[in-house]
């Protein structure tokens, strides 16, 4: 037996048949988050291209320049120092935040739970200071008549240097900084990346007969390298502006430009020559910069990267 | 952490000991150093004792005294506090909203935000820095708080919690009679209060600690934080008031450390599901 | 206390349609069954009357109101999930009484209809505890509870029993249907489990493919199947459906099928309705291949040529492996479909009906 159908009402179904709503509900609760990323985030993107390619004036229609601002820079000494400081700063911090956090993260990894989390907790404390904070602390640390390395060594009757306003030192320093405060946090990125592979393959290994280098060179590292990736780049795109701060509590870019960066001369371009033009033009040469730093290390980690 | 994944030989361990150690007591020893002339008299600081022999509290009088401190840490306590929160409830809106509804452009959309967490800052504070400007906003809280309040990762880690959250459950609260509001304060949230947690210490430190921001977008004491105003002390005193200066360094860094040793554990973990930026 | 009427109902999900023009009509009080497999169309049907997914076309209303664009607040419908949807950080009283508790009930209120329900129910026991902490049975309980505490217009379930080990299930499907008629409220039950359709349905809507295929009572479902997908999907074991050609001289025998094209037509016959006769005077002949014993009976497996059929006979009638045995049936126990459409033909073929 087949139901036989009554429409109740038909009339009623007529008259509302057209009737149909959208959802809005999504949107409202999007709305701020995409208003403010748009607005903060995206926005400004297309205004610095403006910026760079524009000569903003007060009293009239804006004047397309072209790559006047672009070649400005490009032409300046104080960007060729800074250009090349930026390399210094990444390159030699790739050592420190990228390779070093390897094998201190593995050995925290073979240890017991208590002495791995007493490392863990001491090299992670850096991540929580401000690098003002850390930034006051070596320059207590580090200063050649009432620091803490003279008061040590001068009993002894050594003298210790003045780093920081040496041109030879004075970016290592900060390098050096850099690095004791980020040092724990990418440990602790390797850490989570560790925790994930299977004790299965380590015991596999051991019963072939493979030794404590084998399984690190042949196991451990192969399956760290998304993390590893990962950290290289985020050092890549992150050194530069980290060492904003110890720059600019330490050296202000001195002694003779020897620790100035890229980021550095374009907070500089801005709000000491107040000249927006150069200031824009320069975010983007960093932005284009580390575009091709990452690309050229993609490329190259292509056959080291293992993706389980 | 399991132990004993991999056995190292004992030479090898030893070498990871000590080379671990030497790391930790380079971070730790000066921290220790920095507490401890935070309390010593005018007549210890220099002196080679890492401890005060006589305990005092004058260098943290001092810091009150000789700079408006009460007033900076009342704007960096409110400013974050304000940020934090919007940023939490604006980020758990827009997650909420990709876990849960099927729209059109919702792919579009989180790539995009995905895409602004590529974005490094360092590209975009000269557009923002003369928006703000022209929003009259210089030298302001609105001006510190605003242009930070949309966290793309913060609604990364959300969205990713509450996809794993059973869709039956919001089912289930609107055929009890629930709005999306009731649903997201009264079932969401009670279930993810771990990560919700742990995020708002995350964001909170990030904020505290902010350097760059504060730097451009603060000038007076109206608006300035106590990041900036110990660099500004800092400058005046050029380490030549170092009980005060580490008295300063003392107090600004403890609400993170507190916070941190509280809950230690669940906030290594979101730190470094964050990735906070230093 | 409430009728249910869809009318037209339609919904796709991008290129695919759940569901394909369902009409239907619930009386009050009645408790009506979707059956069919999954993807079917069936839950998709509940999720539209419950409000929580949005129709495509068509008209949903209750009592003659139009809800199809009701939210589900609006339609004071109560629904029991599969994996029960309760709210982990809440106890059990808790979960029972939020909706009490939305409508801005007192306290006192509240905690009184919650005690109430749950006595019914017989977890009054359990209300302090949290979901985490009540085996499978008793959260399923709660479920319920927290469905009938509402005193709501319709109960809808959606699976509810399917998580449960099989004895539960038959407890759980009779104190349902109890709990429901002693109540009175119009439920709407989906499951795939013919069985739980069987036992537990006033009236059952068999679902393919978003398709209604049949809707009826339980015995009008099981006697007269609308399709050779009703026959083969009611019924354990379902029933045999052959091309009516196989059986040969047999189908020439039986004079209800004198003028049926043979080609055209496939032969259904429930299993229990095949008995063993001898060979010399049997119509139809066929070697038997494999036996199933389940209990007091036992299922026999038996081929016509390349054709299989299931007979289900008591155990002393059983025949032996490899035995050429003779089939007959009773006349009047046989359906016939169209072999090309499926669909049941000669309506008064059958006499018992």
């Amino acid at each position: 037996m087949t139901q036989t159908l009554e429409l109740v009402a038909t009339t009623r179904i007529e008259r509302t048949a057209a009737r149909r709503k959208i959802d809005l509900r999504p949107a409202v609760f999007l709305a701020p988050f995409v208003v403010l990323v748009a607005l903060f985030t995206y926005w400004p993107l297309i205004q610095l291209v403006y910026l760079s390619l524009f000569k903003l004036n007060r009293s009239g229609p804006d004047r397309f320049i072209g790559a006047d601002n672009f070649l400005g820079v490009l032409d300046n000494a104080q960007f060729h120092d800074a250009a090349y400081n930026s390399l210094i700063y990444i390159f030699l911090s790739i050592p420190f935040k990228v390779f070093l956090p390897i094998p201190l993260a593995v050995f925290i990894w073979t240890m017991g739970a208590k002495l791995g989390n007493f490392y863990k907790a001491a090299l992670f404390l850096p991540t929580l200071l401000s690098f003002v904070v850390v930034s006051i602390v070596w320059i207590w640390m580090l200063n050649p008549v009432m620091g803490l390395f003279q008061s040590v060594i001068g009993p002894l009757g050594l003298q210790m240097p003045s780093l920081l306003s040496d041109v030879a030192s004075a970016i290592y320093v900060i390098i050096g900084v850099g690095a004791w405060k980020l040092i724990g946090f990418n440990i602790l990125l390797y850490l989570a990346g560790l925790s994930a592979i299977s004790r299965d393959y380590v015991e596999a290994m051991r019963l072939d007969g493979a030794g404590d280098w084998v399984v690190l060179r042949r196991l451990i590292v192969p399956l760290l390298s998304p993390t590893i990736l990962f950290v290289a780049i985020s050092t890549v795109v992150f050194t530069i502006q980290q060492v904003f701060t110890p720059i600019d509590v330490m050296t202000q870019g001195g002694p003779l430009n020897s620790t100035t960066n890229l980021f550095y001369l374009v907070y500089q371009y801005m709000f000491e020559s107040f000249n927006v033009g150069y200031s824009a033009a320069g975010a983007l040469l960093i932005f284009l910069l580390l575009g091709l730093i990452i690309a050229a290390k993609m490329i190259w980690f292509e056959k080291l990267v293992h993706y389980s | 952490m399991a132990p004993s994944m991999l056995k190292l030989s004992r030479p090898l361990m030893l070498v990871g000991h000590i080379i671990l150690l030497v790391t930790a007591l380079s971070i730790i020893a000066p921290l220790i150093l920095v507490l401890g002339t935070s309390f010593k008299p005018a007549n210890e600081i220099y002196g080679g004792l890492p401890w005060p022999r006589k305990f005092t509290l004058q260098n943290y009088y001092d810091v009150f005294e000789k700079l408006p401190f009460g007033r900076y840490l009342w704007n960096s306590l409110a400013t974050t506090t304000l940020r934090v929160g919007g940023q939490l409830l604006i980020a758990l809106f827009a997650a909420y909203a990709f876990a849960r509804y099927n729209f059109p452009g919702r792919g579009l959309l989180f790539a995009l935000v995905l895409g602004a967490m590529m974005i490094p800052p360092q590209l975009t504070f000269l557009p923002i820095y003369l928006l703000i400007n022209k929003l009259g906003w210089f030298d302001t809280w609105a001006g510190l708080i605003v242009p930070n309040l949309a966290m793309p990762l913060a609604v990364f880690l959300l969205r990713q919690h509450l996809l794993a959250f059973p869709k039956e459950l919001y089912d289930a609260a609107a055929m009890d009679g629930a709005n999306e509001l009731r649903i997201l304060w009264s079932v969401v949230l009670p279930n993810i209060k771990p990560v919700m947690a742990a995020l708002t210490v995350v964001l909170f430190v990030d904020c505290w600690n902010e350097y760059f921001w504060p730097l451009v977008i603060t000038e007076t004491d109206h608006a300035m934080t106590v990041q900036i105003g110990i660099r500004r002390f800092l400058d005046a005193e050029r380490g030549d008031d170092l009980g005060p200066l580490m008295a300063a360094v003392t107090l600004i860094s403890l609400p993170a450390l507190a916070v941190f040793f509280a809950c230690q554990r669940q906030i290594i973990q979101t730190f470094v599901s964050v990735g906070i930026k230093g | 206390m409430a009728t249910i009427h869809f009318s037209q109902v339609c919904k796709t999900f991008g290129e695919v349609t759940a569901v394909d023009r369902l009409d239907l009509t619930i009386a009050d009080g009645e408790f009506t069954v979707f059956v069919g497999p999954s993807g079917c169309g069936k839950t998709t049907s509940l999720r539209m009357l419950a409000g929580l997914d949005e129709v495509t076309s068509g008209r949903i209303f209750i009592d003659e109101r139009d809800v199809t664009h009701e939210q589900p607040k609006a339609r004071d419908m109560a629904m029991v999930f599969q994996n029960y949807a309760l709210y982990p950080h809440m106890t059990v009283a808790e979960n029972i009484g939020f909706a009490l508790k939305l409508r801005r009930l007192g306290r006192a209120e509240v905690a009184e209809q919650v005690s109430r329900a749950a006595e019914m129910l017989d977890i009054a026991h359990l209300l302090q505890r949290r979901p985490k902490e009540l085996s499978g049975g008793q959260r399923q309980r709660v479920a319920v509870c927290r469905a009938i505490v509402r005193n709501p217009k319709v109960f809808l379930f959606d699976e509810p029993l399917s998580n449960l080990d099989p004895q539960l299930r038959t407890s759980a499907r009779g104190e349902i249907r109890a709990l429901q008629r002693r109540l009175g409220v119009t439920s709407v039950y989906v499951t795939h489990d013919q069985i739980e359709a069987m036992t537990m349905a006033d009236r059952i809507v068999i679902m393919r493919d978003g398709k209604v295929q049949q809707i009826g009572t339980p015995v009008e479902i099981f006697e007269r199947p609308a399709n050779t997908f009703v026959a083969g999907f009611i019924g354990n074991p379902p029933m045999n459906i052959l091309p009516l050609a196989a059986l040969g001289k047999a189908a020439g025998l039986s004079p209800q099928l004198a003028g049926v094209d043979q080609s055209e037509t496939m032969i259904g016959i429930r299993p229990e309705h095949v008995s063993f006769v001898s060979v010399s005077s049997a119509a139809t002949i066929a070697r038997v291949v494999q036996i199933e014993m389940i209990g007091t009976e036992c299922l026999v497996h038996a081929e016509i040529g390349a054709e299989r059929i299931i007979a289900r006979v008591v155990r002393p009638l059983a025949p032996r492996i490899d035995e050429t045995v003779g089939l007959a049936w009773p006349d009047d126990e046989i359906h016939l479909f169209d072999a090309s459409s499926g669909r049941r033909m000669g309506q008064n073929l059958r006499l018992s009906a």
